[in-house]
């Protein structure tokens, strides 16, 4: 009688327990989208001689405040700042080279975003104005010349067309920005449950059969 | 409460990852059969509650659940923890898989601490007594995590009482929230069930 009264309480307490559980996971799949922290991005992108850096965490709130350090592939320091109020730092490119932007968002945050050789050279800081030998374009300016384009040399179109991209591409790395994934999603969180009952699935099986071997023998 | 992959040093993750075994294997041998499903259980409740986030604090915080872990699993909670942080791990990126001994350890160790230290209070028939243990089992654990997260980011050079203070200054909602959490968990398994809180550890 004892061992029924125990294995109703059992029963009792199991279905509270799940009941528990399904609440945890309904308010967590409710709050995905403005919730969950515990993991922080970055994101750059080069507009001229400029990176922008977006910095939030898992759940899309901004980090204030984060230090961003700024090193080359080497690992030697470059430069570095702080996020201001929207997670944002921006800084001239220091040396034209790949970069390292790494974010430390203080107890234990940390991101990090690589900005390719292929991205700077893009930007033209490669062949910064200044370097340019300044007769170079000048004659061609001068003289009435019929056809604007061999007026210009290939490098001063490669600038200009990037120049141009850059402005064109600026709202879209910026929307990229904005609509980076900012926390898990449902499957991730359904799929994690799933691996836990499988686990303990797991147990049980391995329990049961060694019973019926202690059986059988 | 995760920490991130790349900022502890290689000592401090091996010390995490070293601890984190022996705890987990402690864990396993005294979990007998009947306790699997309930560790399932928990393990599946500590895995969801860290998507539960808390808007308020200076930082982005999150329910960890870890007392309520270590109070029905004792050294339980270590296996149960590892593996939801693992999942944790790969399917959220929390955290990451280096780290995943010193996580395992901040969370799963002041769980089995704050078991031992209450378990006497929550024993206890007074409803007062009981209650009071079970605030201080959700809010101690957080509290002694934050210290140890604070801990080991010492070894990077963070100033420890300001890495302390700072990481608690953040917790301080969450600890009252699973404090509270707790209490109602307690005042309900001791209706239901008080057997539950009797045999965790053995």
């Amino acid at each position: 009688m004892n061992h029924q009264r125990v294995d109703v309480m059992m029963r009792y307490t199991w279905t509270a327990a799940t009941g528990v559980l399904a609440v945890l996971i309904t308010i967590s799949v409710i709050c995905v989208s403005p919730a969950a922290a515990h993991r922080v991005t970055i994101f750059a992108w080069v507009d001229g001689d400029t990176v922008h850096t977006e910095s939030k965490f898992s759940g899309g709130k901004k980090v204030h405040n984060g230090q961003v350090v700024v090193t080359d592939l080497e690992g030697a320091r470059l430069i570095e700042g702080r996020t201001d109020e929207n997670g944002a730092y921006s800084f001239k490119i220091p040396k034209p080279t790949a970069m390292r932007i790494e974010l430390i968002a203080g107890m234990g945050h940390r991101g990090e975003w690589v900005i390719t050789d292929e991205e700077v050279g893009a930007s033209g800081i490669t062949a910064p104005e200044g370097d340019r030998p300044p007769g170079a374009d000048v004659p061609s300016r001068g003289s009435d010349s019929p056809s604007p384009a061999s007026a210009l040399g290939p490098d001063d179109i490669e600038r200009i067309v990037d120049a141009a991209l850059d402005r064109k591409l600026e709202p879209m790395m910026r929307l990229i920005a904005e609509s980076r994934p900012s926390g898990p999603s449902i499957s991730d969180i359904i799929g994690g449950i799933g691996y836990i009952l499988g686990i303990v699935g797991l147990a049980t099986y391995v329990h049961y059969r060694k019973q019926s071997r202690d059986r059988s023998t | 409460m995760h920490i991130s992959e790349g900022i502890l040093s290689g000592p401090v993750l091996l010390s995490g990852a070293a601890l984190a075994v022996v705890g987990t294997g402690i864990g396993l041998k005294q979990m007998d059969y009947d306790r699997v499903a309930q560790a399932g259980v928990l393990s599946a409740s500590f895995f969801v509650a860290s998507l539960i986030h808390v808007p308020i604090g200076p930082s982005s915080i999150h329910l960890i659940l870890n007392g309520v872990v270590g109070l029905l699993l004792g050294w339980g909670a270590f296996p149960a923890i590892l593996v939801a942080l693992v999942l944790q791990a790969i399917l959220f990126q929390y955290g990451g898989i280096t780290t995943l001994g010193v996580n395992t350890v901040l969370m799963a160790l002041p769980a089995v601490l704050c078991y031992y230290l209450f378990i006497p209070m929550i024993r206890s028939d007074k409803k007062g007594v009981f209650l009071t243990g079970a605030f201080f089992v959700g809010s101690g654990a957080i509290l002694l995590s934050g210290i140890i997260v604070a801990l080991s980011l010492v070894f990077t050079g963070e100033s420890f009482l300001e890495a302390a203070a700072l990481v608690v200054a953040a917790h301080v909602p969450i600890m009252v929230i699973e404090g509270v959490i707790t209490m109602f968990c307690v005042g309900f398994i001791k209706k239901v069930q008080p057997g539950l809180l009797l045999g965790a550890a053995r």
